[in-house]
């Protein structure tokens, strides 16, 4: 009853989540999970701990799973060219097993 | 020299008002390392709290204003605000270890206007019993908007030339798919959409529109000075913290961020006593004008311009901003334009 699929996780900044999960629905993603955060990258520290004025930049963590990894790659093409050129983000493709497909 | 002294002794009278103590006492318990913090949302409360009380009564005091005088006063806020950006943009970028960008940015965050530090100006002015007219805080957004599309419009076109460059050097070098660029209107609509101008305008709408002198005077005038003083301790808090971040990038970003605030202020000083004598703008009209032109945004501005010019590195814009700037124009800006203005008029 396990089936391979691919999950894609995004990690960015929160003021950039709207253009991904706008990509992620054009592509026809049929859920997705955030994750809120803080961490330490290139050149600024996310303060998670203690307080920070301006909420939207918090790290966040946008997940995905499809069951295709051609989808897969398709979406995580398209992230890297229209969003992450100027912004800093990571994305990152596994392979997952999951069980109910038609959640996917 | 008489104005010197009254300068000196406001600045001392100034460590004693629960603002300027207040920042101080939120900045000494960071430097000290304590974990006190207070939670975001309480934060965002505040300013809520604050901009709703600042519009209530310029809503309800504009009803029987003479609005045909705000006209002068809204075009030199806005020319202020395209002043300030390209100020900025000159000065900072020709600063060595500066990237165009960053300095776009920065100053775009000096050209936009602080909803804490309008609030300590507003309540240092009642205390020092200085009149102004009732429609200054719908100045506060004719400011802003232009600084902040201005900044976004400039750091769009130095990006894309920095992109053209790179690639007339190195052959092999992709150029980046044309992302879905942010139009002006669509800046505009963001940024009135932000949480700081959305609670302003709600509060002018319902001073001006309804009826609201009972909340007005047993709850959003009574709390505003505690507030303010809670607020106070958290910009403390948070300047000190990015003091560590400002560290991390040119020490020009401070040198600026301590002499902007003054000179934007001394500006908007010189423009409001234009305006003083073409139109009658009152002293402690040209006051809070030069104080919006001397503070740096805080709340609403940094993430309108994270997004707008992505390249722009944060800790460079936030840190002048909010560790320095913000201090400075509280601290000296805010006794210094209403000493001026007691000297002046």
């Amino acid at each position: 009853m396990k089936h391979k699929a691919t999950q894609i996780s995004v990690v960015t900044e929160k003021v950039f989540e709207d253009q991904i999960l706008e990509l992620l629905e054009q592509e026809g993603a049929k859920g997705y999970t955030i994750f809120e955060g803080g961490g330490n990258g290139s050149f600024h520290l996310h303060q998670n701990q203690h307080l920070s004025l301006v909420d939207e930049f918090k790290i966040v963590k946008v997940e995905v799973i499809v069951l295709e990894a051609e989808v897969a790659d398709k979406i995580a093409t398209r992230l890297m060219e229209e969003c992450f050129v100027e912004q800093p983000g990571i994305v990152s493709l596994s392979e997952v097993q999951i069980f109910r497909t038609q959640k996917f | 020299m008489d104005a010197l002294l009254g300068f000196f002794e406001l600045f001392i009278a100034g460590f004693q008002t629960p603002t300027l103590g207040f920042l101080l006492g939120g900045m000494f318990i960071a430097a000290m390392g304590s974990r006190l913090t207070i939670p975001d949302q309480v934060y965002k409360f505040i300013v809520f709290v604050l901009l709703m009380k600042i519009g209530l009564r310029g809503g309800m005091e504009i009803r029987n204003a003479e609005l045909s005088e705000l006209l002068l006063p809204a075009f030199l806020a806005a020319l202020i605000g395209v002043i300030i950006v390209y100020l900025g943009k000159v000065a900072l970028a020709r600063l060595p270890g500066i990237k165009m960008v960053d300095a776009i940015a920065t100053a775009g965050l000096f050209g936009a206007v602080s909803a804490s530090t309008f609030a300590a100006g507003m309540l240092h002015l009642d205390d020092m019993g200085m009149e102004y007219e009732a429609w200054v805080s719908a100045l506060y957004p004719f400011m802003d908007i232009p600084a902040l599309v201005l900044a976004i419009v400039l750091g769009r076109l130095a990006t894309q030339k920095a992109n053209k460059e790179q690639a007339l050097n190195n052959p092999d070098h992709i150029q980046p798919a044309v992302r879905k660029q942010q139009s002006i209107s669509y800046i505009i609509k963001d940024s009135l959409q932000g949480s700081a101008l959305s609670a302003l305008i709600l509060g002018l709408l319902l001073g001006l529109l309804t009826k609201p002198e009972p909340v007005y005077e047993s709850f959003y005038n009574p709390v505003f000075r505690g507030f303010l003083s809670i607020l106070m301790i958290i910009m403390g808090i948070e300047a000190w913290q990015r003091l560590a971040e400002l560290r991390r990038v040119a020490h020009w970003y401070a040198v600026y961020a301590a002499i902007a605030p003054l000179m934007h202020g001394g500006i908007a000083f010189g423009l409001g006593y234009i305006a003083h004598h073409l139109t009658g703008f009152s002293p402690g009209g040209v006051v809070l004008l030069s104080i919006l032109a001397s503070s740096s945004s805080d709340i609403s501005g940094p993430p309108t311009l994270r997004a707008g010019i992505p390249s722009a590195n944060p800790s460079a814009f936030i840190g002048s901003s909010t560790s320095i700037g913000t201090p400075i124009c509280i601290a000296i800006g805010i006794p210094l334009f209403t000493e001026l203005a007691l000297v002046v008029f």
